[in-house]
């Protein structure tokens, strides 16, 4: 039942690619100089918001259940107040946009570490290894670790395997911001911004699941 | 053997006759029975036309290559030369035909095709195997499961498999064949062992059938049934008792469906018919039905489209359109009878007249089929490419701001108009109003008929109150019983004013170099074919389907359009 309910949103997604449309996920960290931040999540599906608002009005498409808007928010939600009780993370804030398909969760965080905890805890809660997501980020002796190498569980990649050419123009886009100058990155698709403090990695879908490029990277600031 | 056979079927399926005396050979308890009226097909086709088609070609070469090959081993001094479809000896002034005949022990598979030169027939058969008599001048080679039996006249390929069921519940079966089980051998004793035994019963019996058939005489037995069907305007026909094509196919899903469970399926005859005309092919298949659902098909078959539709359209070329015309009351009404019919026993065991009454009483036939009487038309007029907007995001150098940006893409986007009858303009009205929970705009009449009017769409707009959603479906509820749906992009146009007003079940149709370039990459169609139709409904105690293909210019030779359009 759980896994259900939290498969509504991993389908949500899930749909987008089926139906061949473009869409985006940005992550978003800051660090600040006291170890404390900011980040967030966008999924911008705005480019197949056509066919989505046309999908939302069936009950399943290739035999994928569509989660109506209710189902959706009360799965944003949900996290949203996961992330309120996880130790560390505040200022938690949803938007949503079913206009444009755009969803943005935004937090701050005392530790890095912190979203770890979040991310365990969404975990914990769904009763689910959908997604393995451990130790994601760390950040200690100037050294920032974004460690992922794969977003899309086994489980779920062979079917995403079949829809592969639909994730050409998927993209995944990470930006780290540090406080201060950043001497060595370890992913070499990775750009520094002008001010040398900044981190730029995008990525696209079919790269990902191929594991030909990865979202890991592992950062030291000065 | 199996190339013969594979020839053989090649060979009688492109050139299509009257053969009315081999259709007596058929056996009368065949379950399915194929005509292959190659005289007809003839007639839009010559043999010299036919052997230019590639597959045509290929196979005969390769066939000829094949017997002489062997020969070549035998006599050095054999040419190898094309024989040709003359050169095989068959005769395709006569029909040829292919049946299936299912037993409680074995299913055969037959071909029966006439000879015009037993000679250059034989010649084709493999050398290396000794041909046995087993009638008066009928002559027959083959190997286990498989045998060509041959006379002056007609030539048979015959091949047999079994039902392991049946030798495994009829032990009894090796000792009417005198074949005790051995058992000094395990193995030998077992079912599984006695391969060896039911081969040799297997081709006892293929021999049998084979002699049967040639020994039939057409004045003694009474003819199989499906010469009541026959039509010798078709270039090929098939034939099955519905039930058995049913049961068949039905024991395959099981459960509820399952004929062991009870369940029975429509009895009468199913025939498909494919015809070859100037300017189309028309397949046309047909059900009879039995008396009992004559009554029900018609009352869901009572309903014709609605000529208003027509007042709405005013355009000269669209790519596809769609009818229906059935009624949805007398659907209600009948599917429980019908059911009921064919489910017979299974109602009681599965529940399912509980589940039948209960939505008789929940529903209100009547009601429902006001709100929607049953016919419709969808015309896909259109598949363009629309422009929409998405957002985007950018940054600045440092990484710091995010920026939302609008940007545009172009989309491929059907265009479409459907309308359907009804007579409850009332709940139409409601149930659209629901859909439309994020309404987007609400037109009045005036502006939508300016809108769609300034696109061409649409002559005139009778709606009281029309609407579009955020998917830009516009719809309008009329004032005469019945209501538009519209995309508001559309550009409507007809040039086949006769579309069936009658009481055609379903009608499709579709404009092929419209659609297949749409469909295909984009790449121009050049084919020989402007136009595909289907179309479903009931004559008397038929229900007929359709099928068309109709070309864009009259042609001696739409066969072979049609061989190398499927081909392409």
């Amino acid at each position: 039942m759980l896994k259900t309910k939290f498969f509504t949103i991993v389908s949500f997604l899930f749909l987008a690619m089926l139906l061949n449309s473009c869409f985006e996920v940005i992550e978003e960290v800051t660090i600040y100089a006291d170890g404390k931040g900011k980040a967030g999540l966008t999924v911008n599906l705005s480019q197949a918001k056509g066919k989505l608002a046309s999908i939302m009005l069936m009950d399943s498409i290739k035999g994928n259940p569509v989660p109506s808007e209710a189902e959706i928010m009360k799965e944003l939600n949900n996290a949203k107040r996961i992330a309120e009780a996880t130790q560390g993370i505040y200022d938690v804030e949803l938007k949503t946009n079913f206009d444009n398909f755009i969803f943005e969760l935004y937090c701050s965080f005392d530790s890095v570490e912190c979203i770890n905890h979040f991310v365990n805890n969404l975990e914990n809660e769904y009763e689910s290894r959908e997604i393995l997501l451990k130790n994601l980020f760390s950040y200690h002796n100037n050294k920032f670790i974004r460690n992922a190498d794969f977003l899309i569980p086994n489980k779920h990649k062979k079917e995403i395997a079949k829809e592969k050419s639909h994730l050409l123009t998927a993209r995944y886009i990470s930006i780290v911001r540090l406080p201060t100058e950043v001497t060595s990155m370890s992913n070499e698709k990775a750009k520094l911004s002008k001010n040398k403090k900044n981190v730029m990695l995008k990525i696209r879908g079919d790269k990902l699941l191929e594991n030909t490029s990865s979202i890991t990277n592992i950062i030291t600031t000065q | 053997m199996k190339k013969h056979a594979i020839m053989a079927l090649i060979v009688a399926f492109v050139i299509p006759c009257s053969g009315q005396k081999l259709a007596q050979k058929i056996p009368s308890n065949a379950q399915y029975v194929f005509t292959l009226n190659t005289p007809n097909m003839l007639r839009k086709m010559s043999m010299v036309e036919m052997e230019k088609l590639p597959i045509v070609h290929d196979a005969v070469e390769a066939f000829s290559r094949d017997r002489r090959g062997y020969r070549r081993k035998n006599d050095p001094s054999s040419t190898q030369k094309y024989l040709g479809l003359a050169g095989l000896g068959f005769d395709f002034n006569q029909s040829s035909y292919a049946f299936v005949e299912t037993t409680d022990s074995v299913t055969y598979f037959g071909f029966i095709i006439a000879l015009n030169d037993k000679v250059a027939f034989e010649a084709l058969n493999d050398s290396s195997m000794k041909s046995m008599n087993i009638g008066k001048k009928v002559k027959a080679i083959g190997k286990r499961k498989e045998l060509i039996a041959w006379d002056k006249k007609m030539a048979l390929f015959i091949g047999v498999s079994k039902k392991s069921s049946y030798f495994r519940e009829h032990p009894e079966i090796y000792e009417r064949y005198n074949m005790p089980a051995d058992t000094s051998s395990k193995k030998r004793y077992s079912y599984y062992g006695r391969y060896d035994d039911q081969n040799k019963i297997l081709k006892i019996w293929l021999t049998d059938k084979a002699k049967s058939i040639f020994a039939k005489k057409s004045k003694k037995i009474k003819p199989h049934k499906f010469t009541e069907h026959t039509d010798n305007n078709a270039a090929c026909s098939i034939w099955s008792s519905s039930g058995s094509f049913y049961s068949q196919y039905m024991n395959m899903i099981g459960g509820i469906l399952d004929p062991k469970n009870g369940t029975e399926f429509p009895g009468g005859d199913l025939v498909y018919h494919m015809y070859i005309n100037e300017k189309d092919i028309t397949m046309k298949s047909s059900i009879t039905l039995e008396e009992k659902d004559f009554t029900s098909y018609q009352n869901i078959f009572n309903n014709k489209v609605n000529p208003k539709f027509f007042d709405y359209i005013d355009a000269d070329h669209f790519l596809s359109y769609y009818s229906q015309a059935y009624s949805v009351q007398g659907a209600l009404e009948e599917v429980p009878h019908l059911v009921n019919n064919y489910l017979g026993s299974n109602f009681d065991k599965w529940g399912i007249q509980e589940s039948v009454d209960l939505l008789a009483v929940v529903l209100d036939e009547e009601a429902i089929g006001k709100v929607v009487v049953g016919d419709a038309i969808l015309i896909l007029t259109d598949i363009g490419e629309q422009e929409i907007t998405y957002i985007d995001y950018e940054w600045d150098e440092d990484y710091i701001e995010r920026k939302e940006i609008e940007k545009t893409k172009k989309e491929v986007v059907p265009e479409f108009l459907y309308m359907m009858s009804t007579k409850d303009e009332a709940s139409v009205h409601k149930i659209f109003k629901l859909s439309m929970k994020a309404n987007k705009k609400r037109f009045t009449k005036k502006e939508l008929y300016n809108h769609l009017k300034d696109r061409g769409v649409i002559k005139d707009v009778k709606g009281k109150e029309v609407f579009a959603n955020p998917l830009g479906i516009c719809y309008a509820v009329t004032d005469d019983e019945f209501m538009t749906l519209a995309t508001d992009e559309q550009n409507l146009i007809f040039n086949n004013k006769e579309i069936p007003i009658t009481n055609l079940g379903v009608w499709f149709t579709a404009q092929l170099d419209s659609i297949i370039p749409l469909i295909k990459t984009q790449k121009p169609y050049d084919g020989p074919f402007k136009q595909i139709s289907c179309s479903v409904a009931q004559e008397e105690s038929l229900i007929i389907v359709k099928f068309e293909l109709n070309t864009k210019k009259p042609s001696s030779n739409v066969l072979f359009d049609m061989i190398n359009f499927g081909l392409n």
